[in-house]
């Protein structure tokens, strides 16, 4: 008979999802589907505004990673502006991009994934979390907490709040900074470096506890996108989009990302309200690709910081080719979090910085303007179209988990395939399924245009939709 | 020293209406004022770093602004975990850092939580009596 598992919300993401396993008639698992349940629309929401409000309009897409929006928003306005932004400029917003890298990805470490990491797969389900986390490890907890209030620090100090803070605009940012806050960022950097260390050892003494895990949550060829530098290092706020394939093949390099439409295509599909970015030349839904943290250090020639260099070029001996497992898109984020902290010390030793030229002023220019940068969860496009009288006509954001969304399908299937004994259930098979999704750190709140926390709903149906079991978790 | 962190969405109506009461209570150099969306883990190092830690908070239920002693969470969140009810920073506090101060919540009522920037009157004027009553504790 066949039937269908759900699961429903999945936990501990940004967003509310649900999980659907397939069971065949065998009662093997044939196939699985993850579901975005929530929708936003904030495309449609800006039509009519004038585009000098879209930084701060934008910015209330998420309360995660309102820097993102702020910055690829600001960049699509400069783009509208046609202005040449000021150098001070770039390096503050550089800098805030790097503090929402940091927090980010602490956030999404040592809260939603290092329970699981450090706890275990199978462990009691109320304590996966960062009280959890706190009783194995209150040194190493503590540390996490801190990591991700000094990312949020340092936004606080450049934008005035750390959530939703309106302080880059179109032609640069509202305020320089101070001196009392460089010294209060330089302050802070020495602990921060010392706890992504610790945990980037740590990640790296704990991977080989989970081999099937890192086969089994996510890992087939794919191509990866995102930005590189001129030189091909990483970057987070220029430069122009490299794709590589499984074998590590440059398939495409230097694509400027303001003609994204010519190589990336969006389906949609009945399932999700979350669509279905590809790779154009390759299909729909061949040109599967992924971004984000494993994308960028599969794409990076070097990071262009030193230790990171060191870690980037470990991390690249973990695969054959590119490094194909979704599972190492947690020490992909450890890697990124120490280049973050490599490049926040540069840009604080930057003679600029504290330069008060922060704005360029100019009138409307242009009807069309593309900002694209790389947030937390992978390459970021604002697209905006303008009347005569700079009001919104049209927008397209391309958001990171979009664009990994046919990956976390795949990855969802793989999972459910080896894990999951539809005849046995457990608690712990089903947490694995969910660490396939969980490894992308993915943003639904961004990525459909709420915050949620719900307990774990299974429900087993047959072909006819009635319910065969029913378990609750939480 | 003290610490006074107001929680709520100032684009909710009173949901907002700790940030109101922060702004009435006067100015001192013995208090800090945090204010916030929601609570999160990270502010457990601002707690540990008080003597007395007033959370501010809209609430529905209430009918007049009321502060009341705040014990820690004796359970954690299920969950992400990555926004709290002042009990769980609290616990948190205790737990990562051997807080050994005082917390308490501000109750203050509110009844309209549609969008929008105003406070209804009772809000407002819960605002007034919390600030009032905070005023009377921490100055």
């Amino acid at each position: 008979m066949a039937e269908r598992i759900l699961i429903s919300p999945v936990t501990r993401i940004e967003g509310h999802a649900k999980i659907s396993i397939y069971v065949d008639d065998a009662a093997r698992v044939a196939s699985a589907q993850f579901h975005v349940v929530e929708f936003r629309g904030f495309e449609k929401i800006c039509e009519g505004r004038p585009f000098s409000e879209m930084p701060a309009l934008m910015a209330r897409i998420c309360g995660i990673c309102p820097v993102s929006h702020i910055l690829s928003s600001a960049k699509a306005c400069d783009a509208l502006l046609g202005v040449e932004v000021p150098p001070t400029a770039v390096l503050l917003r550089k800098l805030m991009n790097y503090a929402q890298i940091l927090q980010s990805h602490a956030l999404s470490f040592f809260h939603l994934s290092a329970p699981d990491l450090l706890l275990g797969f199978d462990s009691e389900p109320a304590r996966r979390n960062i009280f959890g986390l706190l009783e194995h490890d209150p040194g190493f907890a503590r540390r996490g907490i801190r990591l991700r209030k000094f990312g949020q620090r340092i936004i606080e100090l450049l934008g005035g709040k750390r959530i939703h803070p309106a302080w880059a605009t179109p032609g640069g940012v509202l305020e320089p900074l101070t001196a009392a806050a460089q010294s209060e960022i330089a302050i802070g950097l020495p602990e921060a470096h010392e706890s992504v260390r610790i945990a980037l050892e740590r990640m790296k003494s704990i991977l080989d506890a989970f081999p099937e895990e890192v086969e089994h949550l996510g890992a087939f060829p794919s191509l990866f996108m995102g930005l590189v530098s001129k030189t091909g290092t990483l970057e987070y706020y220029d430069g122009e989009i490299r794709i590589m394939d499984g074998e590590g093949n440059i398939v495409a390099d230097e694509l400027d990302p303001k003609r994204y439409a010519t190589f990336i295509g969006e389906a949609a599909e009945e399932s999700s309200y979350l669509k279905f970015p590809y790779y154009k030349p390759l299909g729909y839904p061949g040109g599967i690709y992924r971004v984000g943290p494993l994308a960028r250090l599969n794409i990076a020639s070097s990071a262009g910081t030193p230790l990171a260099d060191r870690e980037l070029r470990e991390f690249k001996q973990r695969g054959s080719g590119a490094v194909c497992q979704s599972f190492l898109y947690h020490l992909a984020r450890l890697v990124e979090m120490l280049h973050a902290v490599e490049r926040i010390e540069e840009l604080l030793a930057d003679p600029g910085i504290t330069d008060v030229h922060v704005r360029a002023s100019a009138g409307l220019n242009h009807h069309r303007g593309v900002g694209c940068t790389e947030a937390p969860r992978g390459i970021l496009f604002h697209d905006y179209e303008v009347d005569d009288d700079g009001l919104m006509k049209h927008a397209n954001l391309i958001i990171a988990t979009g664009q990994n969304n046919l990956a976390m399908n795949r990855a969802v299937e793989q999972a459910a395939m080896h894990f999951v004994n539809p005849q046995r259930l457990t608690e712990g098979m089903l947490n694995r399924v969910e660490a396939a999704i969980r490894a992308y750190d993915p943003c639904l709140s961004c990525s459909t245009h709420a915050l949620g926390e719900m307990p774990l709903e299974v429900v087993v149906l047959n072909r006819q939709g009635e319910v065969l079991a029913r378990s609750l978790r939480g | 020293m003290t610490l006074l962190i107001a929680v709520g969405n100032l684009l909710r109506g009173d949901d907002g209406v700790a940030h109101r009461v922060l702004e009435l209570v006067p100015e001192s150099p013995a208090v800090r004022r945090m204010s916030c969306h929601q609570l999160t883990p990270e502010m457990a190092d601002d707690v540990a770093a008080a003597r007395e830690v007033y959370v501010i908070d809209a609430d529905a239920a209430a009918t007049e602004a009321a502060i009341e002693p705040l014990s820690p969470a004796s359970e954690a969140p299920y969950g992400p975990a990555h926004f709290f009810a002042p009990s769980h920073l609290v616990a948190l506090a205790i737990n990562l850092y051997a807080w050994q101060g005082r917390a308490f919540l501000c109750r203050t009522p509110g009844v309209d939580f549609s969008p929008g920037l105003r406070l209804s009157a009772l809000a407002e004027a819960g605002a007034h009596a919390a600030a009032a009553l905070l005023a009377q504790r921490i100055l």
